[in-house]
């Protein structure tokens, strides 16, 4: 479904580069829910987001279901299509209903009439839990509620992969439960997703693999019960030792 | 603050200070033995206009009829031409039967019209209201300029923007007249108002630009994220957000393109400022006209406030 390949992307600063993400090479199957973990600065966000093009980066190819962002001649906006992400900061359109923030999309990107746009929006608002909110503005939501519509926003597009940038960090810790939920249903349900998380409990227990990334690389992969009981390289060891 | 402070004392304060500035002008006034001539001023907005009713040929009227204060007068020609006047019943001048030549005053009717202060703030808002038009038009293209990835876009807005700002509008109007109205054939309506567009176009532009780069960079990410395009992503989402948060800055570009539009009487397009001054020139009624001319730009940029004010609390729903 995605396969990267010796992905690079550098940042220049005044006189400097980083290396943010450095050479990392993957792969996730249709249906797998990959974890991504690490440090701060370990550039796995950097990596999720050079998979929908909000990066662009600057050598290797990512394959996502056969068309290579690395061609010039990819039309980003159409994998992007196939492609959901929510945001740490839930990025929900401030100025538009939650109704109209999930069918905007569908109604300019897939061209579906505003019924058929509501309806799905309907059910996908039944689906994380908060039908009654649709006529409000997100500013009155609470967070996890955003965070919610913010997956429903993405799934009404229909995409086939997930990416999920730290959905819970911004969260309220009595709200990370509702978001960690909805996401264990869609993984459930077989959609193939990449989570960048700091939710130990969330990898350990949906993840079909898990990253380790530091220093723009990829340090350990493995299932998590290879990853949470026999950690083989000393750089994860320590890591988890921090985090549990 | 505290909740239980009285706040009469200051009310008192206030008025107190503008009585005494008023007094201190007022006396001021005194001492250079000032005619005020106020009751000169109202016929320069309204005016009861008197015109004569003339017979355009040689005739006899073959028929007077009084309707009210109106009189309406039928005129035949030697040839069977005929003409109806209506003019007033008091200012009739003649009566059925008799004949008169071509030229002659049949009677005199009055009308209202508009005095010269109000046609001269009619010039004054439309010019500056298309005027406005083509400055939000201008900015908005600039200010999207500015922030563009295209490098020649961003400096041509760049230079502009500079360009407008580093002059003095005054010039700028005489440069669009005498120079560029020379050499293109243009009117001074048209120069003036272009003037005008492109001095405040220049301000609109950094105003929408400011409000652009306010609206968080998640939401751009977010709408392409979505597979939506940066021109639908602009339309739907970034520019419906800036400009509700440009609104206050804008509105104040307008009022005072409002204000700077006094400024096109120097190539003698007659605006309320025009209008003051060829009053001026009559009546000699120096300090009354000023003092109208400043009220009515006051009542115009305030009632612009009132709406803006009442637009961004329309438009505050979703915060």
């Amino acid at each position: 479904m995605i396969k990267a390949e010796n992905v690079v992307k550098l940042f220049h600063g005044y006189g400097t580069t980083v290396r943010a993400v450095d050479g990392v090479s993957t792969e996730v199957e249709r249906g797998e829910v990959v974890v991504v973990i690490g440090p701060s600065g370990s550039g796995k966000s950097t990596f999720l987001r050079c998979i929908n093009g909000l990066e662009v980066f600057s050598e290797g190819h990512i394959i996502i279901d056969g068309v290579d962002l690395a061609d010039k001649k990819t039309n980003i906006n159409k994998v992007r299509m196939e492609v959901g992400m929510v945001f740490q900061q839930f990025n929900l359109f401030p100025h538009k209903t939650v109704l109209e923030n999930l069918t905007l999309a569908q109604r300019r990107v897939r061209k579906r009439s505003k019924k058929v746009a509501e309806e799905k929006a309907r059910a996908l608002l039944e689906k994380v839990g908060i039908p009654e909110k649709a006529g409000e503005y997100p500013s009155r939501l609470s967070g996890g509620q955003q965070q919610r519509v913010a997956i429903a926003r993405a799934l009404a597009m229909e995409p086939k992969v997930m990416l999920f940038d730290e959905p819970t960090s911004a969260l309220d810790p009595e709200m990370v439960g509702e978001v960690l939920d909805v996401m264990k249903q869609l993984a459930g349900e077989g959609m193939t997703m990449v989570v960048v998380t700091h939710e130990m409990g969330f990898a350990r227990e949906v993840a079909d693999r898990v990253l380790f990334m530091d220093e723009g690389k990829i340090v350990e992969v493995g299932t998590p019960e290879h990853f949470f009981t026999e950690p083989r390289e000393e750089r994860t060891k320590l890591f988890l030792k921090q985090v549990l | 603050m505290n909740a239980t402070e009285k706040t009469w004392p200051w009310k008192v304060l206030l008025a107190v200070i503008l009585i005494l500035m008023a007094a201190g002008t007022w006396g001021a006034v005194k001492q250079i033995d000032y005619q005020w001539r106020w009751y000169r001023v109202p016929q320069y907005f309204f005016y009861l206009a008197e015109d004569a009713q003339k017979i355009p040929f040689d005739g006899t009227v073959t028929k007077v009829e009084k309707a009210g204060k109106t009189v309406t007068v039928t005129l035949t020609s030697e040839s069977s031409e005929v003409v109806t006047v209506q003019v007033e019943a008091e200012e009739l001048k003649v009566s059925e039967g008799e004949e008169l030549f071509e030229g002659d005053t049949v009677g005199f009717s009055s009308e209202w019209r508009l005095g010269p202060l109000m046609k001269g703030l009619w010039t004054t808002l439309w010019l500056s209201a298309i005027a406005s038009v083509f400055a939000l038009i201008l900015g908005l293209i600039a200010g999207l300029a500015k922030v563009s990835k295209n490098y020649t876009l961003r400096g041509l807005a760049m230079i502009y923007v500079e360009c407008i700002r580093g002059t003095p509008l005054l010039v700028q109007i005489f440069i669009a007249y005498f120079f560029l109205g020379t050499v293109f054939d243009l009117s001074r309506n048209v120069c003036g108002i272009g003037a005008l567009a492109l001095f405040a176009g220049a301000y609109v532009a950094e105003i929408v630009r400011a409000g652009i780069q306010a609206i968080p960079p998640g939401q751009t990410e977010a709408a392409r994220s979505l597979g939506m395009t940066m021109p639908q992503t602009m339309m739907d989402i970034i520019l419906p957000q800036a400009f509700k948060k440009i609104l206050p800055p804008l509105s104040g570009q307008f009022i005072s393109l409002i204000k700077d539009s006094s400024l096109v009487s120097v190539i003698a397009i007659t605006d309320l400022t025009k209008s003051g001054r060829e009053i001026i020139t009559s009546t000699f009624a120096t300090f009354e006209v000023w003092l109208v001319v400043a009220a009515m730009y006051l009542l115009v940029t305030s009632l612009l406030s009132q709406v803006v004010f009442y637009m961004e609390r329309r438009l505050a729903v979703s915060d």
